[in-house]
């Protein structure tokens, strides 16, 4: 709160930072055992790069981008390194590490109505942090906060200041949402489900807006999502994850066309198209589980349909495959086709 | 059966200020539609369009400032204590976009089911639990479950109790606000193929509202498109959808995005959408 060494908030371009995730595992406390939530995660997010992390409930996808940030639940630990450039988050203090995490790490969340308090005027959202971790001053926070706000695409920004959140349209409190985690100049923002409460259309805008801050700023994106067919759109690379792992990593365009790992062809294969009526849907069996619930073997064997007897004992590793990686014994099988409808069981038991 | 909405229109009050100076939101403006007998129709559109308050009244749950509902030609007006109010209540069903929300808590939900079909007086209390187990056979639930609460089922296997418990009153429509959007992904097409098949072996009717497309695609063979209360294009689904004739449908499609480039979305502002008393 006194002299902070970190850049001025009036700096806009800059040269951003890697963040690395090098083998972490985090732990949730349930009653008195320590269950996992993701498995040995490793993850590089490169400056400027737009990184997709996908996947189902109890994927983990959250829990990664919560660990980064560090707002799990009490009890939670985290094993592994969490890097930032050379800093090693974990290696710290308590309180240093909160400094950096609040310093240059971003969060937007999917809910921007449930996420910020209805009785706050938009001006107190974008400008506390910069009073409280930096000193700013009252009016330098503020012409900051205005300038965000425009750099989002907020319309007469000044006026938006002394509005409450439900003055504004869910597109618009998202926008302001955006512009709030970069008061504090963040190389890395975590946008997690950021536009799946939003309506298509602007859906569509707010995810041109995270493309072209990333080109921009340099900001590097961890857009997480379930939807596979958006993170292939929007990210230069794509995490795919199950069952607390990362099961399959690509480059953006490729993952679409050409899935590797059973689960996500058969995911890519169970969406229905806005193009035609598909005659049946094809179905995974059964239902996504989390770390604490998975099988032994490869997490997705009971629900692949390419499984053998060999999925069922120790987990694959990740392997490169056609300029990507993915986990999976048979990954190299060029492995195609869609589920049979018929004899897949519903979920349930 | 065949539903035929007719010229229906719903205001709502707002009141503001200080005088308490009262003024109008028209949520929905004259919308007109028909679901014929074992069809299905969709509303699309975004929030604010005025698709739920529609489907809302349809089920009785609001009612019409103007307009009317009619089931194979006879009109529902909402008389309290008539025939055909008690007989809206059983044939149309309406499935909600949560169900972890739209189902008690507290209850079981082989009870919840077991609820309608007394309610009803469609089983002797001594058959019905007989028929909770058919229903849950019939949305491919072990009976097993019957005793489970809702936070004890997956989200799919929930979705799948709130439509038996719909399936309870023995319904000839079937009204689904965003059925599947609440669900992961994996058991979206379990839950698609599920309603694909109620409708074919029970000849039901379907009125499905949603924003997404590409469920309408699968579910719906006609659609409306509504924009700030209003029909802004309708037909069936194909035409619709592969040549949208509106600027506001061709906004819709072009949003759902299958290259960076097809988001042909300017990135200013919000653009022309909102809801109608936004202006």
């Amino acid at each position: 709160m006194t002299d902070v060494q970190a850049d001025s908030p009036q700096t806009v371009a800059r040269t951003g930072r890697t963040l690395t995730l090098d083998e972490v595992t985090t732990y949730l406390r349930v009653g008195r055992q320590l269950k996992p939530v993701i498995l040995r995660v490793d993850l590089e997010l490169r400056p400027g790069e737009i990184l997709g992390l996908v996947g189902e409930s109890g994927s983990g996808k959250s829990m990664t981008a919560r660990t980064i940030a560090g707002v799990l639940p009490d009890g939670a630990t985290t094993d592994g390194a969490i890097r930032l450039d050379d800093l090693d988050l974990l290696r710290m203090s308590r309180k240093e590490r909160r400094a950096v995490q609040a310093k240059e790490i971003g969060v937007v969340f999917q809910d921007p109505r449930a996420f910020v308090d209805p009785l706050w005027r938009v001006e107190v959202h974008m400008t506390e942090a910069m009073r409280v971790h930096l000193g700013t001053s009252k009016s330098e926070a503020t012409s900051r906060a205005v300038e965000l706000l425009a750099a989002v695409g907020i319309d007469q920004p000044e006026r938006r200041m002394h509005q409450f959140p439900d003055e504004l349209s869910g597109g618009m409190l998202q926008r302001v949402m955006i512009a709030g985690a970069l008061t504090m100049d963040p190389s890395v923002l975590l946008a997690d489900e950021a536009t799946t409460a939003l309506d298509v259309t602007t859906q569509a805008e707010i995810v041109k807006l995270l493309a072209r801050l990333s080109a921009e700023r340099g900001l590097s994106v961890l857009f997480i999502t379930h939807d596979l067919a958006l993170a292939d759109i929007v990210c230069d690379r794509v995490c795919v994850m199950y069952a607390g792992r990362i099961v399959e990593v690509r480059e953006g365009r490729q993952i679409f066309d050409d899935p590797i790992h059973p689960y996500t062809i058969d995911l890519l294969a169970a969406r229905p198209t806005i193009k035609r009526r598909i005659d049946r849907l094809p179905v995974i069996r059964g239902v996504p589980t989390s770390a604490m619930n998975a099988p032994s073997g490869c997490p997705f064997h009971p629900r692949c349909q390419f499984a053998l007897e060999a999925c069922t004992t120790g987990v694959p590793a990740l392997v490169p495959v056609r300029g990507g990686f993915a986990r999976c014994i048979r990954a190299h099988e060029n492995l195609t086709g869609t589920p049979t409808p018929a004899d897949a069981p519903l979920e349930g038991g | 059966m065949r539903l035929e909405v007719t010229g229906l229109s719903k205001e709502f009050r707002l009141r503001s200020g200080l005088f308490r100076h009262s003024s109008h939101l028209v949520a929905v403006s004259n919308v007109s539609f028909v679901v014929p007998e074992s069809g299905s129709t969709a509303i699309v559109g975004e929030t604010g369009s005025g698709k739920t308050t529609t489907a809302r009244i349809v089920v009785g749950l609001e009612t019409a400032t103007r307009g009317t509902v009619a089931v194979d030609g006879t009109d529902l007006a909402p008389r309290p204590h008539s025939a055909e109010r008690r007989r809206r209540a059983r044939v149309m069903q309406m499935v909600f976009q949560n169900p972890m929300l739209s189902l008690d808590p507290h209850q079981p939900i082989g009870s919840a089911i077991k609820e309608v079909v007394v309610f009803h007086g469609l089983r002797s209390s001594s058959e019905s639990p007989e028929r909770v187990f058919e229903l849950l056979a019939a949305v491919g639930l072990d009976r097993r479950l019957a005793t489970s609460r809702p936070h004890q089922l997956s989200g799919g296997q929930c979705q799948r109790a709130a439509i038996a418990r719909a399936l309870a009153a023995e319904p000839e429509l079937l009204v689904l606000d965003e059925p599947v959007s609440a669900l992961d992904v994996s058991t979206q097409a379990q839950i698609l193929n599920l309603l694909a098949d109620l409708k074919a072996e029970l000849g039901l009717s379907l009125l499905t509202i949603s924003h997404d497309l590409a469920l309408v695609r699968q579910l719906a063979d006609y659609v409306l498109v509504m924009c700030r209360g209003e029909v802004v294009e309708s037909g069936p689904v194909d035409d619709v959808l592969s040549r949208p004739q509106h600027e506001y449908t061709r906004r819709l499609v072009a949003a759902v995005p299958e290259s960076m480039d097809d988001l042909a979305i300017s990135t200013s502002m919000d653009g022309g959408r909102g809801t109608t008393n936004d202006v």
